[in-house]
């Protein structure tokens, strides 16, 4: 399938389980809307991007640029941000339709872990009680971006760690 | 800094200034409170380097989103820096 926006919406729509007629309800447009966004030949509204985005759990950006924006790179020195100005991204759904989204600026992260702090585990998420920080800080420090994690869970959990 | 709390029927929002948490005397307040709860064992040092890097976040980051809790009973709860 071609990496377009209307390919996005409908992987969202699958993923989430509901038809185009539910999502073109929740959406407040036509079902016919819904499959023209699907096929490409029209765009939502600039107005909805905000609201599709947030029923799909993603940002804006994601949906417009898709996945591979999130893809793991590794950023050479002279091209690569501040330590100080990036972000851990943590997003964990469960299936019971409690969402925990966090955004850590990875200073704040590194003088946690300095101090032996454990408030990042404050979901009590399993998999991120044993995840190794020291090891993403490291990873952030020489450059790498992106997904570092994606787990979906038998029972339709999902945790997601992205550095950005 | 804010805290937003949002159970449906209430809805409180919290400010709370790092200017003044960063603070010696509030390391100490907050850190005898912490090790009251015996789990988080921590030092009004530690907390120190702690606030002084959120202060610096702030500076970096502005208004950052770093917490959203919503539940699937509609209660919400969010950490603005």
């Amino acid at each position: 399938m071609a990496d377009t926006l209307g390919s996005r919406i409908c992987e969202y729509r699958r993923g989430k389980g509901i038809t185009q007629d539910k999502l073109a309800e929740i959406m407040g447009v036509s079902s016919q809307a819904v499959s023209k966004w699907e096929n490409d030949m029209s765009c939502p509204d600039i107005g909805l991007l905000p609201q599709l985005a947030e029923y799909f759990n993603i940002t804006i950006d994601e949906l417009l640029r898709g996945e591979n924006s999130k893809a793991v790179k590794v950023i050479s020195d002279e091209n690569r941000k501040d330590f100080d100005k990036l972000i851990l991204k943590v997003l964990v759904s469960s299936s019971n339709g409690d969402i925990v989204k966090m955004n850590v600026p990875l200073c704040l992260l590194k003088a946690s872990l300095e101090i032996g702090s454990q408030f990042i585990q404050l979901t009590g998420n399993d998999t991120l009680k044993n995840m190794d920080y020291k090891s993403i800080l490291l990873a952030a420090e020489s450059g790498v971006i992106g997904k570092l994690l994606e787990v979906r869970s038998a029972d339709g959990d999902i945790v997601e760690i992205v550095i950005e | 800094m804010k805290i937003m709390v949002d159970n449906g029927r209430y809805h409180f929002t919290f400010p709370v200034p790092i200017g003044i948490i960063a603070y010696t005397v509030t390391n100490h307040l907050v850190a005898g409170i912490l090790n009251n709860e015996k789990s988080i064992p921590v030092k009004a040092k530690d907390l120190s380097v702690l606030f002084n890097e959120l202060k610096r976040a702030k500076k970096t980051f502005g208004r950052l989103l770093l917490v959203d809790i919503e539940t699937s009973s509609g209660q919400r709860i969010k950490i603005t820096l």
